[in-house]
């Protein structure tokens, strides 16, 4: 019987493993291949033309995959650096010291952490266009300081972990609120700070909606635009080796990042869920 | 005591002063764009060309042009259309993500099961999560193509004669999407369905077991209850997640919702009232979704606030 | 244990790839830092001592066929520069960024399409040629549909062109050798000439087990371009000529019939699959303008990509085994103005530009040989087309500027409109959805008129 349901728990399981695992795997494989491989066939076996399709797809002026690896990289840790600073601080400030708003700031926040930002869409364009900031990663990164969904991780990570007595302590010792929170209170919120850096990273380094509508210089694209174009681009379909690889270089930091940082991601995930 | 309170009465405008930058930047860049976006839903603004339309005011006209169709009744508004769109591809990917997150949660938290490897199949089942979304898509795009590499397949184990069509047909694409939505969410749900799980009582499982339960007799009626609140807060993430549903169906059909509109989902239109730039249009989609959005939102925060109140399976 | 292997092997597998892509890299990552210096004002610090400004050119385009012919013609000053700016064409991407971009003064140059040109042929914004200093005697070889399009309600020519676009009719000579007996165009002509006989040979074909075409909007534009009525008519209302319901008629017979692949749109990876087969289902002709030999089919003939070193040759895939003929009415597809912001301060440079491009004789005639292009001059065209050492490789050495030169004199483009481009996409697509069997007539209507007034909504359903 036990015997039994492990066989099928291993067999649904290697299963989705292969279904996770698939997409992947043909993109590897046909990232190696020329176009005309491609056309004739799915191969489980990889091609010669890999660095060939990586040169194509780099010296490609239509396709500023470096240019735009380089811009998801700044906006996504500009991002991350001020959703984890200003949500922390925000945090902190509800949670640390007792004043009338208090609660109605920590229901407010509640409130507005579920509705999406495409609602505001156009009036922040029109604002974006107003502050001539088109085509600039600042209204992107901005904006990050009020971030709602970390804001409620960090707080309910100080409830657990942080007490108002170590406040009290550097208090004693001098130090202003302001230091308080950044040699001490930060410090100590390293664990939630790691796990928020890698969900708003890997969040910044998707998205794709707004950047989509805001940044439509070639120079200031990011991957998920580029890809976007991709799929609009009927003369690339001439190319197949091209559009799997820049498909797969687009994926390839998170991947690795994802790979080598895993235990605590998953960890993070269920840490964030239960909190919730 | 009373010189401590003292003393936490003067702190009070630092608290002031650390939540001021959120409220700041939430008021210039969120709530003032909603109050923009509600002001541009009264008039007819739009380019023709290289030349603006309007600004003209036109009061409710826009609010009516999105609520009726052709025949001008309030059914057969494109609206619902796109609605049902979204709320089908969301169930299409979250029916089977609950099952099958379940069943792994189950599965990965039993001890007499003790399965192997979890670290691994947690990792591999996670990864999906935190692929670009518009990168899966270009890549499924290719995938089901009908050249692509699954057609291929079917085509040399003789399953089909000809290439499958999938992106053609209603449920071909639905499909695709529910499927994308199924691999990309799974794995988060189950993470989550799994610390919801092992925050059980293992005396209650004991007993149980004692008591002669069967394995599905314990799933069913002590842990299913038991993570209730978890599962409606998974749900209703979930939901405004799948209301919000855009990168995967504009990606994989090239933004035309096809065929025949049937994976148009409600923040694709928006996009494109917002693309060409119409923005009366745009601002009274954005409006009306708005309420229903701020409706769900409010049903979120009571399942938040009861489960906070109940103690959280975490806790 | 386990886990950690696993963890640690796809870990190593991803750097793996990494550090062969950092590998790769080291041999053109010379390209991105040129093109940071572009925007970069120090670069003027470091430019060697011309004595010169370093200029930049912002110029804007949907393909590579434009870069193409200016990197092969154009020659700048030392200390000129062009930062191509690029958007894709498809769902009006590009339309709408130059519309964003221009009144920005973010471009000097771009280059427009007949689709949607009467948008920027009556603005302001985009400079009258003549007040760049391009002179009649220039613009006097010039073919005068490709003047009449670009000129303005105001009178003013705001765009000028290297090519024509007469439509050809393209076919694979062995297919057409092994089923009518013979590949000589003169033959075959017989075997398309009107829309009857093009069926019946269709039908012929596909006993074969041979597409007459690859899908189902290869024949829109020789409907289209037959049309007694613009789209728009000037109370904004959409008309749907009746022409273009004969064009929906004709393809869902073929569609049905399986002389054109189902669900299969221009640009598709089974409509590219169809130039260069192999085991698939082989098709027999494309309609193209002369633009889509070079820098369309070429590309996809071929076995081995000229980036992979192929070459073009006859034996690498299907380069050399094909033909024109004029095929059943005359058309036009595309055609591409280059156009200029009025607003530019370059605009001597400019005109030198439109000058080595459009105007220059010899470079016409290195365009012609190059690309097999229609070059926008009656004089080199007379010339190429009389030339009896003058072939397209890709065409078996067969001369289609010969066989083209009598019927660009015929191209009638009064009935193009601002916005055909939305439309011509919509109705592609909601047809599309029709003779796939998915919509119904009426919903197909439905479809295309909702696309086409959302995003244009001052046009409306009559």
């Amino acid at each position: 019987m036990i015997k039994l349901r492990r066989f099928l728990s291993y067999a649904t399981l290697i299963f989705l493993v292969l279904l996770c695992l698939f997409p992947f795997f043909v993109l590897l494989m046909n990232a190696t291949r020329a176009h005309a491989e491609v056309l004739r066939g799915f191969s489980f076996f990889p091609g010669a033309s890999m660095v060939n399709n990586f040169r194509n797809v780099i010296e490609n002026p239509n396709m500023p995959v470096i240019r735009a690896t380089i811009n998801s990289f700044i906006l996504a840790i500009g991002t991350v650096l001020m959703v984890l600073y200003f949500s922390t601080l925000t945090a902190f400030g509800i949670h640390a010291y007792n004043f009338k708003l208090k609660k109605f700031a920590f229901v407010f926040i509640l409130l507005i952490m579920m509705l999406p930002v495409q609602l505001s869409a156009l009036g922040f364009i029109r604002l974006v266009e107003t502050m001539n900031l088109r085509n600039s990663f600042i209204p992107f990164i901005i904006p990050a300081a009020a971030s709602p969904v970390t804001f409620f991780f960090m707080i309910q990570y100080m409830k657990s972990t942080l007490s108002v007595e170590i406040i009290e302590a550097a208090r004693i010792d001098g130090s202003n609120e302001f230091m308080t929170f950044n040699r001490i209170v930060l410090p100590l919120m390293k664990p939630a700070l790691a796990v928020q850096a890698i969900f708003t990273f890997v969040g910044t380094w998707n998205s794709f909606f707004m950047p989509a509508l805001l940044l439509d210089d070639p120079d200031m694209h990011t991957l998920p635009i580029l890809i976007s174009r991709l799929r609009g681009a009927d003369f690339l379909n001439f190319d197949l080796g091209q559009v799997y690889m820049l498909i797969g270089l687009s994926i390839l930091p998170v991947v690795v990042v994802y790979l080598i940082l895993s235990k605590y991601i998953v960890a993070g995930v269920s840490l964030g869920g239960v909190k919730g | 005591m009373a010189k401590i309170k003292a003393k936490g009465v003067s702190y009070a405008k630092w608290g002031y002063i650390f939540i001021a930058p959120f409220f700041i930047v939430f008021s210039i860049f969120t709530l003032y764009p909603v109050l923009m976006t509600f002001y541009y839903s009264f008039f007819e603004r739009f380019m023709i060309g290289l030349n603006q339309h309007g600004p003209y005011y036109v009061g409710l006209d826009n609010y009516v042009a999105v609520l009726t169709g052709a025949d001008g009744s309030f059914f057969s508004s494109n609206l619902w259309q796109y609605f049902l769109n979204t709320l089908i591809m969301w169930l299409l990917g979250f029916v089977p993500q609950i099952a099958a997150s379940l069943l792994l949660a189950a599965w990965f938290t039993d001890l007499r099961l003790n399965l192997k490897m979890q670290g691994f199949f947690k990792t591999v089942i996670y990864l999906p999560n935190i692929i670009m979304a518009a990168a899966f898509s270009m890549l499924m795009f290719q995938l089901f193509d009908t050249i692509g590499p699954v057609n291929a397949t079917l085509l040399r184990m003789d399953v089909v004669e000809e290439p499958v069509r999938f992106l053609s047909s209603t449920m071909g694409a639905r499909g695709i999407i529910g499927l994308m939505n199924f691999i990309m969410w799974f794995g988060n749900t189950t993470i989550l369905l799994m610390a919801a799980m092992m925050g059980i009582d293992p005396a209650l499982f004991e007993a149980a077991e004692i008591d002669g339960a069967s394995p599905r007799d314990i799933f069913w009626k002590i842990t299913m209850p038991l993570i209730n609140p978890i599962l409606v807060y998974v749900m209703i993430t979930s939901m405004i997640g799948g209301l919000q549903m855009f990168d995967i169906p504009q990606i994989l059909t090239n933004t035309s919702g096809g065929p025949n509109n049937t994976t148009m989902t409600l923040i694709m239109h928006l996009n494109q009232h917002l693309f060409s730039r119409n923005f009366g249009m745009a601002g009274a989609f954005s409006a009306l979704l708005f309420i229903g959005m701020s409706a769900l939102s409010l049903l979120v925060f009571k399942t938040v606030a009861n489960n906070a109140a109940s103690g959280g399976p975490g806790h | 244990m386990n886990s950690k292997f696993w963890k640690r092997s796809l870990a190593f597998m991803a750097i793996l790839f990494a550090a062969l892509i950092l590998v790769a890299c080291g041999d053109s990552d010379d390209t991105p830092a040129d093109d940071n210096g572009d925007d970069n004002g120090d670069e003027v610090i470091d430019a060697p001592e011309t004595g010169d400004d370093e200029i930049v050119l912002n110029f804007a385009h949907w393909n590579d066929q434009v870069v193409q012919r200016f990197e092969e013609v154009v020659v700048l000053p030392d200390n000129v520069t062009i930062n191509w700016i690029w958007a894709p064409n498809d769902d009006n991407v590009y339309q709408q960024e130059l519309i964003r971009m221009l009144p920005a003064g973010e471009l000097d140059l771009f280059v427009a399409e007949v689709d949607y040109i009467a948008q920027f042929t009556e603005s302001d914004l985009v400079a009258d040629v003549r007040d760049l200093g391009l002179t009649d005697a220039d613009l006097s070889y010039m073919f005068q549909y490709t003047l009449d399009v670009a000129t303005g309600p105001d009178g003013a020519l705001r765009g000028v062109s290297w090519e024509a676009n007469p439509g050809l009719f393209i076919y694979r000579r062995s297919i057409a050798y092994d089923v009518f007996g013979t590949d000589d165009p003169d033959v075959i002509q017989g075997y398309v000439q009107d829309w009857a006989t093009f069926e019946a040979s269709a039908a012929v074909l596909y006993e074969q087990g041979v597409r007459m075409v690859a899908g189902y909007a290869d024949t829109y534009r020789t409907f289209s371009n037959n049309v007694t009525e613009p789209w728009v008519n000037e109370d904004n209302e959409i008309i749907i000529d009746p022409h273009m319901m004969s064009w929906v008629d004709q393809t869902y017979r073929f569609i049905d019939q399986g002389f054109a692949g189902v669900g299969v749109g221009l640009w598709s990876g089974e409509w590219s699959q169809g130039v260069n087969p192999g085991d698939t289902t082989p098709v027999f002709g494309y309609f193209h303008a002369p633009w889509g030999i070079s820098f369309v089919m070429r590309d996809q003939s071929l076995d081995v990509q000229l980036a992979d070193g192929g070459e073009e040759e006859v034996g690498n895939g299907t380069f050399g085994d094909w033909a024109a003929v004029p095929g059943p009415e005359g058309f036009f597809w595309g055609g591409t103005w280059i156009m200029a912001y009025s607003g530019s301060p370059h605009q001597e440079l400019i005109a030198d530009i439109m000058r080595q491009m459009t105007v220059d004789q010899d470079n016409l005639r290195t365009l012609s040989e190059n690309f097999g292009d229609f070059v926008n001059n009656s004089a080199v065209v007379e010339d190429v087309a009389n030339d009896p050492d003058f072939g397209s490789a890709f065409l078996g050495g067969q001369n289609h500027i010969a066989l083209l030169a009598d019927a660009v004199e015929t191209i009638d483009m009064s009935h193009v409109g601002a916005f055909d481009q939305a439309i011509t996409s919509a109705f592609q697509g909601a047809w599309g959805d029709y003779f796939e069997g998915i919509v119904t007539r009426e919903e197909a209507l439905d479809n295309f008129f909702e696309t086409v007034t959302t995003f244009h909504p001052h046009l409306r359903r009559p």
